[in-house]
This record gives structure tokens, sequence and C-alpha cells, in this order.
């Protein structure tokens, strides 16, 4: 146990009396994972654990955060302004900035780089608006509030982002910097503005080793008074800026006091597990006890390269294109926003009306009453803000759901839209997945995947599994006994079996049709199946996994691409969107809806659109003409990745603040 | 870190096997000369307390598993590996390992370790499954191996016992799937069944490892071994053999005698290199004296089948 009151729920060493809050911390979203902020905030206090030399030592094959580059390159800038040419060209400077820093280091994907030029370019533009009002401002070194104590205590307090100082005038500044554009960034938490100010106020310069769990070295401060402090946060996509904080040293010390130091102590003293998203880069999961391991879940002979963080929608967009991957789930750069349409627009409707009506009452299956008639919205339609078009749309599927119901069943427990989280501690890879339904009755777990399609599914199960992976990986989750009624499987299940016993349990993919409802039904203790589900499940991870050049994948996919301004800036016009339609692999596919159309129907949509033919053989054709291509995935899943590429419903936005 | 030096021999020395076994492909990964040491020259290390005990406990689980499923209690178990332990100490090789408790206390473990990790009282093994001498052809390159167990219970799984005594490293399981993957692909193009799992079993630890077999991690692993045997071709024709150097050359008994480790070594294949090594390994695979005679290469790649097995290769399996 710490003296800071916090008892972490796993083995550790180390120092438990040196804390680190960093200002992010903070302003953490509601639902983040408690006990992850209070470990981090400890550097120096390590899951025990045996040492493994041969796990040591991975790194992923390019810097995964690319905003690092954007403020390495601008610090290079300040401490060594040579590199850039004499006159250049402001994205001519900013282009060697980035490749200085990235010359001396971890490689960037050529896709971060690009961001990372236009970062870097509309930083140089907003730091000389900035510097209009004070042209005595200069780059500083990092700064930190610290405190020792003499019996050992290290208390450290730390911002991200740059310093700036003007000595003449006593002005201290703070620029953090936002992906976005400041007016489309979500705002800043008070708490986070605080700690920059006070730490300008009151902060001192130190030197770091690059070794985290070592304290900041503090250094002799040479940079003068602070009389004046500013906070500003600096908009990468277009060099806006909002000053965040203009004050005294006072006002500052003043906000902090208030606004800032009780959510510190918040910080340190954890307060529960959130299993899901906060997992992806948590230093402890091997020890949490809210994420059962299970070695060899993904069934996937190979070792991620560093730790991975995988949902169905990341291995979606790899399949439908690598550098795609990359790009949005580990470089984090930013991504352009795409309004949803048609089947998307409506299976986040049907989803979400589901999600609602289930959440009523475990005894109280869904009824043809609860969707209202022609002429009143019912309140489901209301609460999940569909417009009376689209409704009338929507209950053309919700009333065969009414048929096959889930909570028809005799169930003792359910839960909606869970978080449902494994490590596969073999692969060192975080799965995570949210599956439209779990329940329970006696020991069976059910696991509910519900479909909107426009055609009848086929009639064979092995091939819809194919179709819809996500319930081939709930039948390996389910399996593997992570599935339960609680926050996390541990309340009945082990935490640390070896993903080889068998858990009973049902996964069903109900689909619905404008004509009919299919609910199809595997279960865990069917031995084939489940081996099927597993095989698809490894054959799809397997690439992935071992994937480390993530090259595009160029194809009509572009037009959607949320990443495509990074990737193939000629494809950032709205005018490169023009809709088309596709063939792919023999299946007709919608462009605009990503669904796979009858056969024989209307392939051009209204308006003649183009047909681009996107089959194995076109491809090949494309591929031998020097375009870099993967081509990892087979027929049925490049056709259900394009389709889904195209719906573009993504459940993962990017964040445009440091992830710390 | 691992380093890697090209050292040359005297090609007319030595032989390839006729047939590549999945071990061969680990040893030939791990140290391209170290390969040529023990798999063409043919000098085996005398038997560490490790090789020991993996001998006596995959002796005494095959005994186990060829008991009627009812009768393979824990004690019998142990039973089985004291005769087996017994019958070792007959063997001249095992004598310097006579009376060593820790050795008896591992291979004990493991047996212990089994039932926590199966049930033998349950599982049904076919005795055709166990041991099994597997040749084959798999993609023109000659296979032989001999597997552990195959048992099928819906699915059809291969298993493999190792009975290393610790927790094995996620980033040491590719390899040893790699493995037992090769035995599916034998299995396979040797006209059994298609292979669904493959399965290690570390009973000592005890740990157990499963994956599906599918197509790209097969493939792959039947690529590495064609490539594998395609490399020791043209390091036989030429003598150019690779030398890793990391730590695991403070565990080969071959590195007084390797230039990566002993630079003033004699010459490989020279007189005062040969003498050592003789002394110290026996003669292993001597060439023939018309073939040494003609210093070319003993490698006929036209013999490399299955079809040019030697009966003390088979003996060896």
């Amino acid at each position: 146990m710490s003296d800071t009151g916090w008892t972490p729920a796993w083995p550790v060493t180390g120092n438990a009396r040196h804390t680190r809050v960093m200002a992010s911390a903070l302003g953490a979203p509601a639902g983040s994972c408690r006990e992850k902020l209070a470990s981090k905030a400890r550097p120096a206090l390590f899951l025990d654990r045996p040492f493994d030399r041969a796990m040591n030592g991975r790194t992923a094959p390019y810097r995964t955060f690319s905003l690092g580059i954007v403020v390495d390159a601008v610090r290079l800038l300040a401490s060594n302004p040579e590199v850039v040419p004499a006159d250049a060209d402001p994205v001519v400077a900013a282009a060697s900035l980035v490749d200085a820093v990235l010359s001396d280091g971890a490689s960037a994907h050529a896709g971060a780089r690009t961001w990372a030029v236009h970062a870097v370019t509309s930083y140089l533009e907003a730091d000389e608006y900035l510097r209009e009002d004070f042209p005595g401002l200069r780059p500083v070194g990092t700064r930190a509030v610290m405190y020792k104590s003499p019996d050992g205590e290290v208390k450290e307090v730390d911002v991200w982002g740059l310093w700036l100082r003007d000595q003449s005038t006593g002005v201290a500044e703070l620029r953090m910097l936002r992906q976005r554009a400041i007016g489309d960034a979500r705002p800043r938490d008070p708490a986070v503005v605080a700690v920059g100010a006070k730490i300008a106020a009151d902060g001192q310069p130190y030197e770091t080793d690059g070794k985290r769990y070592r304290p900041f070295l503090p250094m002799v401060d040479t940079d003068g008074e602070v009389r004046r402090v500013r906070v500003v946060d600096v908009g990468l996509a277009d060099a806006s800026y909002d000053v965040l904080f203009d004050g005294t040293v006072e006002e500052a010390r003043e906000l902090y006091a208030h606004v800032a130091a009780p959510q510190v102590a918040t910080v340190l003293s954890g307060g529960g597990f959130s299993p899901g998203r906060d997992c992806d880069g948590c230093y402890v999961i091997e020890g949490c006890p809210a994420v059962p391991r299970r070695g060899g879940l993904l069934g996937v002979v190979g070792l991620a390269t560093h730790r991975r963080y995988l949902t169905h929608t990341r291995l979606r967009d790899y399949e439908i294109c690598p550098a795609r991957y990359w790009l949005t789930a580990e470089a984090g750069v930013p991504q352009q926003r795409f309004e949803s349409l048609g089947a998307a627009r409506r299976g986040i409707l049907v989803h979400a009306a589901l999600e609602w009506l289930h959440a009523r009452d475990v005894a109280v299956p869904c009824a043809a009453a609860d969707l209202g008639d022609e002429n009143d919205l019912p309140p489901v339609a209301i609460a999940i803000g569909a417009l009376a078009e689209e409704w009338r749309e929507v209950v053309r599927y919700l009333r065969h759901h009414v048929d096959v119901c889930a909570l028809k069943l005799s169930l003792d427990w359910l839960r909606s839209e869970p978080s449902i989280v494994a490590f596969d501690n073999e692969a060192d890879v975080v799965v995570s997945a949210r599956p439209d339904l779990v329940a329970g009755a006696g020991d069976v777990v059910m696991w509910r995947e519900t479909k909107t399609a426009a055609i009848a599914p086929p009639d064979d199960d092995l091939l819809l599994l194919e179709q819809y992976p996500q319930a081939a990986l709930g039948l390996v989750l389910v399996a593997a006994g992570v599935v339960a009624e609680g926050s996390d499987a541990l309340t009945v299940h082990d935490a640390t079996g070896d993903g080889t016993e068998v858990v009973p349990g049902i996964v069903e993919l109900e689909i619905l049709t404008p004509t009919s409802a299919r609910v199809v039904r595997y279960s865990t203790t069917d031995a084939a199946t489940l081996q099927s589900a597993r095989i698809l499940l490894a054959s799809r991870v397997d690439p992935w996994l071992r994937d480390t050049a993530f090259n595009p994948e160029p194809g009509p996919q572009c037009s959607w691409c949320p990443v495509q301004e990074w990737c193939r800036p000629e494809l950032s016009s709205n005018a490169a969107r023009a809709a088309v339609a596709m063939v792919v692999d023999g299946y007709r596919v919608d462009p605009e809806t990503g669904e796979i159309l009858p056969v024989g129907g209307d392939t051009t949509r209204s308006g003649g659109h183009a047909v681009i033919d996107v089959s194995a053989d076109a491809r090949a054709g494309v591929e031998a003409a020097g375009t870099p291509g993967v081509g990892s995935a087979g027929p049925s899943a490049r056709v259900r990745s394009l389709a889904e590429s195209i719906v573009g419903v993504s459940g993962e936005t990017s964040d445009d603040d440091v992830p710390f | 870190m691992s380093a890697s030096i090209t050292v040359h021999v005297d090609p007319s020395l030595g032989r390839l096997p006729a047939a590549v076994s999945p071990s061969q492909v680990s040893t030939f990964e791990q140290c391209g000369l170290k390969y040529w040491f023990v798999q063409v020259r043919g000098w085996r290390e005398p038997p560490s307390q490790a090789t020991a005990v993996g001998t006596l406990v995959h002796d005494s689980f095959e005994d186990l598993y060829r008991l009627p499923a009812p009768e393979r209690s824990v004690d019998t178990a142990h039973e089985l590996l004291r005769l087996r332990a017994i019958a070792m100490r007959e063997d001249p090789q095992y004598e310097p390992l006579l009376g060593n408790q820790a050795a008896a206390a591992h291979a004990r473990t493991a047996v212990e370790g089994l039932y926590q990790l199966e049930d033998p009282q349950t599982l049904v093994v076919d005795p055709a499954g166990l041991e099994q001498v597997l040749i084959a052809d798999v993609s023109g390159v000659p296979f032989s191996g001999r597997l552990d167990r195959m048992t099928s219970d819906g699915v059809v799984r291969i298993s493999d016992y190792k009975t290393t005594p610790k927790q094995q490293s996620p980033a040491k399981l590719p390899g040893a799937l790699r493995q037992l993957l090769l035995y599916a692909a034998a299995v396979q193009a040797s006209g059994g069944p298609a292979v669904d799992e493959v399965e290690l079993l570390y009973p000592a630890v005890p740990q157990r490892v499963r994956r599906p077999v599918y197509p790209a991690a097969l493939n792959r692993a039947v690529d590495e071994f064609v490539a594998m045997r395609e490399s020791t071709i043209h390091s036989a024709l030429t003598g150019d053999w690779n030398a890793v150097t990391g730590p695991l050359c403070n565990y080969c008994p071959f590195q007084r005698w390797c230039p990566a480790q002993t630079p003033d070594a004699p010459a490989l294949t020279s007189p005062g290199s040969e003498e050592g090594l003789i002394a110290k390994f026996g003669p292993g695979r001597v060439p023939q004296p018309d073939q040494s005679a003609a210093a070319e290469p003993v490698i006929d790649v036209e013999l490399l089948t299955f079809d040019a097995l030697a009966d003390d290769e088979v003996a060896e399996l």
C-alpha cells in the first residue's frame, strides 16, 4: 500500500512514494479506468512479475505517438535552428525539422510523417501570430512542479506542451497542442488549464534521461522571474489558437488550488476498474483483476511486435487497408469524419433502439406496440433521435425483431452493449468487443449480435460466421469464459485460465431484413463450429499481427478513408467522394450504403454512377502496376471489409488530446 | 544480441541427413554451424540432465497412454516412471546422471503436472497415435519425425510434451508451435487426417498451449521448412555455414571448436580440429573413403528423398 491511500489490486514492486500526475489525467473523460490513472501516476511502481528477457526490447515498427514528433520538431528548432535551411518555405522548414527528428530515432509511417509536417507548419504559423503580441517569447526547457521530502517522498505534477519565456516582461507561456482546429476540438478541462498555469507560475526546469521511472532532475532556473502567466491552446489543423488563461502568478496559484489540487488527490486515490478502451496502453494489464488473461485466445501463432489493442473495428480497418489501420489506431493522426448514410444510419438507429428497449427490464421483451404506428413516433424513436422518415425505415426491420427478441427467453441477467475485454498474453494483444447483448440463464452465457441486411442471408451458417466475424469472435470469447454477468468476467471464471477449457455458451446472430428475421445459433460445445470460429479468427488476426510495414492498399475505399488526407492528399477533396458502384469479387456493393446488393438489382444508383471493379483480378492488375498492397484478406473478407469501410461506422474516434 | 559469421569447412566431410525433422529446423535457425556439427558430422552431445528427464518422461507417458484409460492413475504413472528409470540405469550413456535427485524430482513433477493439465483416465487415446514415426514428402522435402501423440475427440489434435520446468516465454512459443505445424503438414502429406489443432504440453510447469491449425500458419511453417532445406543444401555444397553467436553459445558443446567463439581454435575440418572433436564426441558421421578422396561434396540432391532415409536414421527417430 502506498502512503497516498491507494492499494493496487496486483502485486507490486518499486517505489510507491514517487508520484507524477500528468495534467491529462485530470481531464480524463468520465468512465475512465481510475485504477489505471492511479497506477500511471506512480511511475516507479511496477507490476511484480518474473522478468522475461525475450519479451523485453520489442518495439513498434513506427512511432506510435505522432504528436510527439511535432513537439520534438519544434523543440529541435529551438535548440538547433540551423536544421532549417535559410529562407526556407514554411512547409520545407517543417519537413526538414520532422525528418531531422525521425532520422534520430524510430521512424514514422509515411502518413504520420505527412501529418507531422502539416502540424509543424501550422504550429510555426501560429507561433508567428502569437509572437506579434509577445515578441520576446523564447522557447525554454520543460518544466514541472516538483517536491521532494527529506525522507524521500517525490511528488511531481507535469503537463505536456511547449514552454516559452520572455525574460524582459516576465511572461511565462505554456502552449498545449490540439490535433484539430480549436473550434472543432472539445473544450479543455479547466483542471488541465489550472495545472498548466500553476507550472508556468511555480514550476522548475528539469532534465530527464528518458527513464520514466526516475524522478525529474531539477535544474537551476535561469529564466527569470515570472510576472504573467499564459496558457494557450494551438490547433494544429489550421494554426488556430486560443488563450485559455492569462493572469498573474497569484491567480494561477489560486486556480490550481481550487480547480486542480483536489483532482490530483482523486487521481492518486484510484477508484475502480473500467475495462475497455483504457486497457490500450495500460502497463499493468497482465495483473489486472478486471481483465481475464487467456493465452492463445486469438489462436494465432505469433507474437505482436509490441502490445496491441484489438477490436473488430480495428481489424476491419486493417483488412480494408493496413495503412488506414496504422494511422487511425496506432499513429493517432487526426481523422476526417463522414456522415453516416443509408445502411450505416439504419444500423445505428436499430442498435440504439434495441439498446433502449432492452434496458427497460430483463423480463420485458420487445413488442409491436413499442414501435408505434404510422402517425406517432413512439418514445423509443424520440429517445434515439430518429426522424420520422428514418423511423419508418427502421421499423421495417424492428417489427421482425419482435418475433425473435432475446428477452422472450427466460433470462437471469442481461447486459446491453457491454464492454468485454480479455488479454491474450501469448500474442500480447488486448482484445476488446462490444456485443449488442449478453445474457445468462443458469450457467449458460448467451451473446447476441443483431445485424440488418437488405437481402435475406444465405442458409450456410458457417458462411454467415465468416460474413459476420463479430459472431466468430464472440464464440471464442464465450468459450474462453470471459463473458459474465458482472463488470468483469472474474465474478464467475478464473482470471488466469490457459484458454483451453471450453465454457458452455451460445452465440446468436440475429439478422433482420425488411421481410424476415433469422436467428442463427452457435454453441461453444459444438467442437466443429468452435474450431471454425477459431480458424476464422486466427486467419484474420495473423496478417495483422505480423505486419510491420502497414502499406496502403489503394482502392475505392480511399474515398471514404478518414486519414486519406495524410495518406493520399489528392483524395482529400469532396469531389473525390463522388459515389461509385462497385463489384467486389463478384459481389455487387452499394458504395454509398455499403450493402451487398441483390443479384440482378440496379448496381448503378440513381444519377448513373460509374462501376468500379475491385475483384481479385483487377486488384492483381493494380498491384502488378506497382501499387503497394498487402492483399492479405480473402475474397469474402474483402467484400465484408469494403462494405463496412464504405458504411464507415467506427466505434472509435480519435482523441486529439495528449494520451497521458 | 546475436551476430553471425560465415565459417568455411571442407564440404567433402559429412553429409546432410536424408530427411529433415522439425527439431533440425530449430537447430539450423539457432546456428547453421551447430547444425553442421550435429546433423552433418553427426556429433551428438551426451545426454544432459534435461534431455535425460525428457526421455524418461516421454517414455513413461507413452507407457501410461498405452494402458486402458481406467488404469492410468497417478500412482500407476509414478510406477511407470520408476520402471523406466530402472531401465535407464542399464544404459551406459546415462551413467553420469545416476543418483541425480534433482533430475528425479523434475521427472516426478512432470508426472504430477500432467494430471493438472488433463485427465489421463478419461482421455481417449488410440495406441496407434502414440510415438508415431512419420515419414513424408512435405512440399518436395523428405520429412522424418516422431509424433508424441495424436488424438481425436471431435478435434484431431497432435500434442508434444516439453519437459522444461520453466514457464515458457510467449516469445518462444511460435518456434515450438512451428514444429507441431510441420507434424500437422506431415500427417496430411502421409495420407493421415487433417489436423485441427496443435498442442504443447509442459507438464513440469504445468502449462498447456493450443492453437488451431489455420492455413497461413501451416503454409508459413512449410515454407520455412523448405527454405531451411534449401539453405542447408547450399551450405553443404559450398562448405559455408553461418555461425550465429549469442547467449545460447554458452550452452553449446561445440564452443571450444567454434571459430566464432574461439578464434584461435584450429580450423574446422583441419586435422587438429577433427582429432579434438572425435576424441570428445566420437567418430560421428564418417565420410566414405571414396567420397572424401574425391574432395567433392557428398551431397547428391537427387538422392535427398525419403526413400534414401538410412536405416540408422529411421532407428534414431
